[in-house]
């Protein structure tokens, strides 16, 4: 292949019989789907939509872009890429750190797992190779201390992206970490793993830049990107920007502010202790330390220390989580979230889905729908009940199928504040109607990533919409949904786009790869790779009445300031969206197909 | 009781003070509410309100939770009650 960027090489790997293939990208799925995600979407896509997700068919696809483990800035990110034990959807997972340019720079775009090994093991990677090696002695371990026995064994330059204990017992929403701290959180990318027997993927690299096509446009395009990043007037301005400064959590108290931020699983859009959980506080009292990830100025990673009956030592205090385990559960201890945020990534589980589930149970208990008592903000018993998850173990092994398995278990599915299997993240579409459309009509069930309308409703980027209008808001999270997932594909960090619009991403993949490429076609491409996402959601089963929210979003109204009165009107959004994707009910059509040279 | 709220990098601007009174009457415009904070807490000058007078771009200013551009902006008419909270340029994930 003649584009620049890329190894052009991607490993097969059959861990029933332990052979490893090497191959070439083609050219022409490089070019129509990039790398990352969209490539990632592709392989899975050709393995076939109707796979068990947790049988031995489905394939586990670790990614790179063209852009990743080049001087591009914020490029360090990995995509996992799979069908979801959770969702039954296509998924694709990503995580910061230096793993992903690590990857690149040991000669991979992408390993691809499928089979289930006989027993225990990992991958090991090396100057172009992958071996498969013994992790009997791994297995059962939890992510912590899988990675400092493998760090200690590889010693310097290499990075570890491990399972913990629920990956291995199949929790649906069982994660990745990467690096002890950085998780590829969503969807059960850990479960896949776990049934496959894969405990770990061991990356061992030297810095090894890969060199752009045109080294004069890269320049250029590099310092351009740059400098809006640092444009002390941004969110992304190292030092003095709001993301920098606070982290993701710097979110918490304008989502309250507006009436935007669930509390109690969501009956309520207001949590009045919002301030001792929010990023300011944080700063004021545990913060220890502000990491990064590769080529990254920003260094939004939040790294906290706690002492005490909580005590402990972890990064990254982030919103999400923060929001999930503490409004969500109607907990203002963060003292205990940061211990609980731990557990998740020792056992290797999704922060969000895990707060989830514990505030649909803390709701099931107020209501007496189950026997056990689990109060509201009772902080031992959200410690006691992560383990019983991470080990499903009692009551822990119904929670551990997530939050929709576990509410209709639990005699009401209406408790669950989840679409298509995944729980809903850290905004309230009564408060943000744009999150509304966003979580109804991702690909991957419920996330605020793969459409982030706060961008333009509360930071006005592209341009600033009214959060409380819902006009408008179908076209906005299409526009927004295909400029994510290209850059998901290159793979850069979201937060990126806080700053960097399409044509900064075009100039920089230009650049690198030779591909001539404007900010429309990469527009053009992210409308693509989000159709394949589709097309294959409906061919494993997703149709007519697929995209849609919890009753209580559209029929419970807000009582907080800001969003006082308000439910989401998803279904006109929905009509407008539909409309502006060319879409039959939430099916692609065949011509729509055809259009993007799908098929 | 005319109350105006900071958050984020804007506290440490106004001497680390979370929450400013201002004491304004019915009728008081977010603008005069703003420019009264201004003068009292005058390292906030420039973060919130430019040479022109106008916000900063990606500045929100909210009265009772709703973002004055979509309100009648720095004109926006304010009841004795009424809260403004006040965030420099804030996005996540």
């Amino acid at each position: 292949m003649d584009l620049g960027g890329y190894a052009d090489n991607v490993a097969r790997i059959d861990l029933a019989s332990g052979r490893v293939a090497y191959e070439h990208i083609d050219e022409s799925d490089a070019r129509k789907y990039v790398g990352g995600r969209g490539l990632g979407v592709k392989f899975v896509f050709d393995n076939g939509p109707t796979v068990d997700p947790l049988g031995p068919d489905n394939l586990l696809c670790f990614m790179n872009g063209p852009l990743t483990g080049t001087d591009v800035t914020m490029s360090g990110r990995m995509a996992i890429v799979t069908k979801s034990p959770l969702t039954g959807t296509v998924t694709d997972s990503h995580h910061g750190g230096w793993s992903a340019a690590r990857l690149r720079w040991a000669g991979f775009d992408a390993l691809l797992f499928r089979g289930r090994a006989a027993k225990p093991v990992y991958a090991f990677v090396e100057n172009g190779k992958v071996e498969l090696r013994d992790a009997s002695d791994l297995w059962g371990k939890g992510v912590h201390e899988t990675v400092k026995t493998l760090l200690k064994r590889y010693g310097d330059d290499t990075s570890v992206i491990a399972i913990g204990p629920a990956g291995e017992r199949l929790v649906r929403y069982a994660s990745f970490i990467n690096e002890n701290d950085r998780a590829s959180g969503r969807g059960g990318t850990g479960a896949v793993a776990g049934s496959k027997q894969l405990k770990a993927i061991v990356i061992r690299a030297k810095k090894a830049i890969p060199k752009a096509k045109d080294k004069d446009a890269f320049k250029a395009a590099h310092q351009r990107a740059l400098a809006v990043i640092m444009d002390e007037s941004t969110v992304t301005s190292p030092r003095k920007g709001g993301l920098s400064v606070y982290g993701t959590n710097v979110l918490m108290n304008v989502t309250n502010a507006i009436g935007a931020l669930g509390a109690k699983n969501s009956q309520q859009t207001t949590f009045a202790a919002a301030e001792e959980i929010a990023g300011e506080k944080i700063k004021e009292t545990i913060l220890v330390h502000d990491p990064t990830c590769h080529a990254c100025p920003v260094a939004c990673k939040k790294e906290v220390e706690t002492h005490g009956k909580y005590a402990v030592h972890m990064e990254s205090f982030e919103y999400e989580p923060a929001w999930a385990l503490g409004a969500n559960c109607g907990n203002a201890n963060r003292e205990s979230i940061a211990y609980i945020i731990d557990l998740c990534n020792d056992y290797g589980m999704d922060a969000i889905e895990l707060g989830q589930v514990l505030g649909m149970s803390m709701e099931a208990s107020e209501k007496e729908l189950i026997k056990e008592r689990i109060e509201w903000g009772d902080t031992d018993r959200m410690v006691e009940l992560t383990h019983l998850i991470g080990r499903r173990e009692g009551i822990g092994d119904t929670m551990a199928e997530g939050t929709q398995r576990a509410a209709e278990r639990f005699g009401d599915g209406n408790l669950a504040m989840a679409v298509k299997g995944q729980s809903t993240p850290a905004y309230d579409p009564r408060g943000l109607k744009g999150m509304g459309i966003a979580y109804a009509t991702s690909n991957r069930g419920a996330c605020h990533l793969r459409a982030y309308t706060p961008a333009s409703e509360l930071l006005g980027v592209p341009e600033k919409t009214d959060p409380l209008a819902w006009e408008g808001k179908g076209r906005l999270t299409k526009l927004l949904q295909d400029l994510h997932a290209v850059s998901d594909s290159f793979d850069l960090c979201k937060f990126s786009a806080f700053a960097e619009g399409p044509e900064e991403y075009a100039a920089q993949y230009s650049a690198v790869t030779g591909v001539r490429a404007t900010g429309d076609d990469l527009l053009r491409i992210g409308e693509r790779i989000y159709n394949l996402e589709r097309h294959y959601n409906n061919l494993a089963g997703f149709r007519e009445g697929s995209d849609y929210l919890p009753k209580r979003f559209l029929e419970e109204p807000s009582t907080a300031k800001g969003s006082e009165g308000h439910v989401c009107e998803l279904d006109l959004m929905l009509r407008e969206y539909y409309e502006a994707r060319g879409w039959e009910s939430g099916v692609v059509p065949d011509r729509k197909l055809k259009e993007l040279q799908i098929v | 009781m005319g109350v105006i709220r900071l958050y984020a990098t804007l506290r440490a601007r106004a001497d680390g003070e979370r929450a400013v009174e201002i004491g304004w009457r019915a009728g008081t415009t977010v603008g005069d509410a703003v420019r009264a904070l201004i003068a009292r807490k005058p390292g906030l000058e420039g973060h919130i309100l430019d040479t022109r007078g106008c916000v900063v771009p990606y500045v929100s200013v909210f009265v009772e939770g709703r973002d004055i551009r979509h309100l009648a902006g720095l004109d926006t008419v304010l009841s004795a009650a009424d809260e403004i909270a006040i965030f420099p340029p804030v996005a996540g994930g």
